[in-house]
């Protein structure tokens, strides 16, 4: 499958990317992560 | 989806737990009086529009970190308390066996005692199913949930989430609602061991 997405996931995709750069989003201790729909 | 971190910020005071969601619509957003002033308001959604914070507090205030720095554990503390339960404060030894060398010890850090607790009481440091959906729209619902990942090392200008084999399977089982294309070709790395400089920023 090609890398193929909507608009609305390319936004939400370009967010996870502005945020964690300066977040530096890395485990202090302990992390989780949830995918919901 | 949503990101939760457990560590301490010495901004913060006490470790917290922070909960990064990201959605194209976000539930319960903070309403405008809550900011400073309207373009305050305006100027924070316009710069998040798909992402949002809520932080917990899992471990309580008292007297197991120190008055005058809360950078560290009291000398002599006993006992901290998470989420209603005491537990005693570790001995250095405890901290060496679970992997965790003391930067100065016999003094310890709070973030290295958060480190101790994540390993024995991990459930009680991260967010609760209710907690972990506070900006998630209501009706929708979890198909995935990891424990650990492989992460971009966001401090490279080049690595980056988009360029991430980790998150480019995510944004697939995001589009399909099948969580089939998430296969992983590289090991995880999330955790604080394989990140020596987190926390020093």
């Amino acid at each position: 499958m090609g890398w193929s997405l909507s608009h609305s996931i390319r936004s939400f995709i370009s967010s996870v990317d502005r945020i964690l750069r300066f977040a530096w989003l890395v485990a202090e201790a302990e992390v989780g992560m949830q995918v919901y729909r | 989806m949503v990101i939760e971190v457990f560590g301490f910020s010495p901004r913060s005071g006490l470790p917290d737990t922070h909960l990064h969601t990201f959605a194209s619509q976000l539930h319960e957003r903070d309403v405008a009086s809550a900011y400073a002033s309207p373009e305050a308001y305006e100027s924070y959604i316009a710069d998040n529009p798909n992402n949002d914070s809520r932080f917990i507090f899992p471990i309580g205030e008292g007297d197991w970190q120190e008055d005058q720095n809360c950078e560290m554990v009291a000398d002599g503390a006993r006992e901290l308390v998470v989420r209603g339960q005491r537990l005693p404060i570790p001995c250095v030894d405890e901290y060496t066996e679970r992997g965790i060398t003391l930067g100065n010890p016999p003094s310890v850090h709070v973030f290295e005692l958060c480190r101790y607790v994540a390993e024995v009481a991990r459930e009680s440091v991260l967010a609760t199913p209710q907690e972990r959906h506070i900006s998630v729209l209501p009706g929708m619902t979890q198909i995935l949930q990891l424990e650990d990942w492989h992460h971009p090392n966001v401090v490279e200008d080049d690595d980056r989430p988009s360029g991430s084999e980790t998150f480019q399977q995510l944004a697939q089982v995001l589009a399909t609602g099948n969580t089939e294309p998430y296969q992983p070709s590289r090991p995880p790395n999330t955790h604080w061991r394989n990140w020596p400089e987190c926390g020093m920023l």
